[in-house]
């Protein structure tokens, strides 16, 4: 059973948000180990780990693909490489906490950007894959250079 | 037999209970809810709370142990789990006094982002006196049930958990009994101690005193002092407070703006990270229905006034921000010991759990914020020919290189048959349990050898240290509960006795002659061995006590007459 087969929606990037946790919670209601007991676990997990990669832009992205037997692009194309370097110039000559801030900001409009973008490739695999590419470069670029303010200590 | 919920915080703890449907604290600490996490430790015996307190003898005590679970530090020889143990002996057994029955199970609350380190010391802390944990349970989560339950609200509200050590924020979904965590982010090392440190630094700065010169007893006393010019400042402009530093007399003063001005640091530390937790839950503010403060810091009214002004949504304040965390854990324990259909909770993995890979960076295999209980597996492999071992670092945390994460543990994977490099498949899987609790075990698959790894902490006490104690913790607690239950009332009788003889002439006239009086019956049916007497004059000297114990024990520290005891230098 595939994640959206867990959720009973059709194979698509484009999801109902509202019904996949509706269906999750219900599912919940019959497996959680607080309800039944442990003998559900294994069902719960994939419930979890489903709903997870499901609510999550970027994972859906690549589990999307997946399903579609597409291979995840290994480089980006030309044109995100040009992106990507003038992004790494950009962040170069950042010399202050502020403006770090609004980089990022801008970094998350940008992924923001090619996620919608995704939604309207969803016929055109070969564009779908460059731009959840680019996505994923830039998402690692954000990790590297704002890792989240909480991390452990 | 009773299960209930117990709140161990930083600075205090609490313990409660369901009655008739409805989450009740238990009044444990001289006719008080909230007992301060504080423990003495004295030739005499050991003593926690209030008590602990006034003792004011900063050389044998412990405050705020909370703050080194998960780790080896050791503190007059004891672990934290053993310190955090004799709080939570304290808690059960006064308990078991006041409803007069056995506690058996407990669901304990932890913050949300404690480590998996610091999950296991608590639930150590409860096994060494034989408390059964039904369950470990995230403090803001367990807010969000109390507040839930109360308000039968449905909708998406976020807990902002600031309390004496520890600052959780969390952002859950209502919906008829259904409880679901949709993003969680905290900082372990941010709450109302630092508040005080900041406060006392100030003062110490205009005396010219610098911190490092005073001793530990000092910093307590001075912490003390700081603690109470911040709960008494209210809207005061400015309060002041005597400290006694080296025989000298000091005034130390906090006006409200100074108290902003500190306060507005720690604040935007904990905005950053809310908004980060909105980010991560995929919403703003706006499609939120409000914000439940909890925790102790946040009866600060600046606080609150920040948060409602920073997010623009309404702060609810109604539940009590001191009991709604045990009051949850109490709601959860009576839900699931009895599978009660009506109610579920969803909760999630606070931090990100990887492996370490070649190079030092993190592959990750649990994401913060997937749903409990979760496993997953990563395959890897051998980069050597004939290599026969495989060495994992288990770490949390959300940065990309394994050096800037918490540790959790190493292990390795040994007597892995003799094949050519990237042929073993050797399978690590990473499951988390509903405390929150990670268990990894690995297995070379290719060969259909199985081996299997218990991963343990890098830190806290090994299973070793663990036998050992509670091997000790039996022998000395095999008393049956009924006949402790008496030693105990008999110990805190005479203390209590004791305690009301030394401090009569300050009690307000009002009180003085049935304290004296109810005192009198009490040493009585003591030394009578009359035990139902004895827990009637208790109870009534701790209902009337509540009313002035703490004026008292205030106006002990401003007045220093604390020298009577012992020398703190």
């Amino acid at each position: 059973m595939n994640y959206f087969e867990i959720f009973d929606i059709p194979v698509s990037y484009g999801i109902d948000e509202q019904k996949i946790t509706d269906v999750y919670l219900k599912k919940q209601q019959i497996l959680h180990p607080d309800l039944w007991g442990e003998q559900n676990n294994s069902d719960v997990s994939m419930l979890n780990e489903a709903y997870y990669v499901l609510r999550n832009p970027i994972l859906r992205a690549g589990y999307f693909l997946k399903l579609k037997g597409i291979d995840p692009d290994a480089i980006v194309s030309s044109e995100s490489a040009q992106e990507i370097l003038l992004l790494r110039e950009q962040y170069e000559s950042i010399d202050s906490e502020i403006e770090i801030e609004d980089f990022s900001k801008y970094l998350r409009e940008r992924m923001g950007n090619l996620i919608d973008s995704l939604y309207k490739l969803e016929n055109n695999l070969a564009e779908f894959n460059k731009k959840f590419t680019l996505l994923r470069f830039i998402k690692l670029f954000l990790d590297r250079i704002v890792p989240d303010a909480y991390c452990g200590d | 037999m009773l299960i209930v919920g117990i709140d161990l915080g930083t600075t205090a703890s609490v313990i409660a209970f369901m009655q008739h449907g409805a989450p009740r604290s238990i009044t444990v600490d001289v006719g008080k809810n909230t007992t301060p996490s504080v423990v003495n430790y004295e030739d005499s015996g050991i003593v926690v709370g209030r008590e602990a307190i006034y003792r004011m003898d900063p050389a044998h005590s412990v405050f705020g142990i909370k703050r080194f679970m998960g780790t080896n530090k050791k503190f007059f020889g004891r672990s934290p789990e053993e310190i955090s143990a004799d709080i939570l002996f304290y808690l059960k057994q006064s308990a078991e006094i006041t409803l007069r029955t056995s506690i058996d199970a407990a669901v304990i609350t932890v913050p949300a982002h404690f480590s998996d380190a610091q999950r296991i010391a608590t639930k150590r802390a409860a096994s060494i006196i034989g408390l059964k944990v039904l369950r470990l349970i995230n403090e803001p989560t367990a807010a969000a049930l109390a507040f839930g339950l109360d308000k039968k609200k449905n909708g998406v509200f976020a807990i902002y958990d600031l309390g004496g050590g520890t600052f959780d924020f969390s952002i859950l979904r209502l919906a008829n009994g259904v409880f679901q965590v949709l993003a969680t982010g905290g900082d372990n090392y941010l709450g109302g101690n630092d508040v005080d440190d900041s406060i006392l630094l100030f003062n110490l700065s205009n005396y010219g005193l610098d911190i490092a010169q005073l001793n530990e007893g000092e910093k307590m006393l001075g912490r003390l002092v700081a603690k109470s010019l911040k709960e008494n400042l209210g809207n005061e402009k400015e309060v002041k407070k005597n400290y006694i530093y080296k025989n000298k007399n000091y005034e130390f003063r906090l006006s409200n703006v100074i108290m902003r001005n500190i306060a507005q640091i720690y604040l935007n530390r904990t905005l950053k990270i809310a908004d980060q937790v909105f980010l991560d839950a995929g919403i703003t503010s706006q499609d939120i229905d409000g914000i439940i403060a909890v925790g102790g810091m946040t009866k600060m009214s600046i606080i609150k006034e920040t948060v409602r002004n920073h997010f623009n949504v309404d702060v609810f304040d109604e539940i009590n921000p001191e009991e709604a965390v045990a009051h949850g854990a109490a709601i959860h324990a009576d839900s699931i010991a009895f599978k009660k259909k009506s109610m579920l909770l969803i909760d999630v993995v606070p931090l990100t759990l990887g492996i370490e890979t070649l190079g030092g960076s993190v592959d990750r295999i649990v994401h913060r914020n997937t749903a409990v209980p979760i496993v997953q597996r990563r395959e890897y492999t051998t980069h050597k020919n004939g290599q026969n071992g495989i060495k994992f670092h288990v770490v949390q945390g959300e940065r990309p290189l394994a050096k800037d994460c918490r540790s959790l543990a190493n292990f390795e994977l040994t007597n892995i048959p003799k094949m050519p490099a990237g042929v073993p498949r050797i399978v690590v899987e990473f499951s988390v349990d509903v405390n929150g609790i990670l268990n990894v075990t690995a297995s070379e698959k290719s060969t259909g050898v199985a081996q299997s790894v218990l991963v343990e902490p890098s830190e806290g006490l090994s299973s070793e240290d663990m036998a050992s104690i509670l091997e000790n913790a039996t022998k000395n607690r095999e008393n049956d509960t009924l006949e402790m239950a008496h030693v105990f009332l008999k110990v805190e009788s005479e203390r209590m006795i004791n305690f009301w003889e030394s401090l009569i002439n300050e009690i307000p006239n009002e009180y003085k002659n049935f304290v004296r009086s109810e005192t009198e019956l009490l040493k009585k049916a003591s030394a009578a061995e009359d035990f139902p007497q004895m827990a009637v004059h208790k109870k009534n000297i701790e209902n009337i006590s509540g009313q002035f114990l703490d004026e008292i024990i205030s106006a002990r520290l401003s007045q220093k007459i604390i020298e009577d005891k012992r020398e703190l230098a």
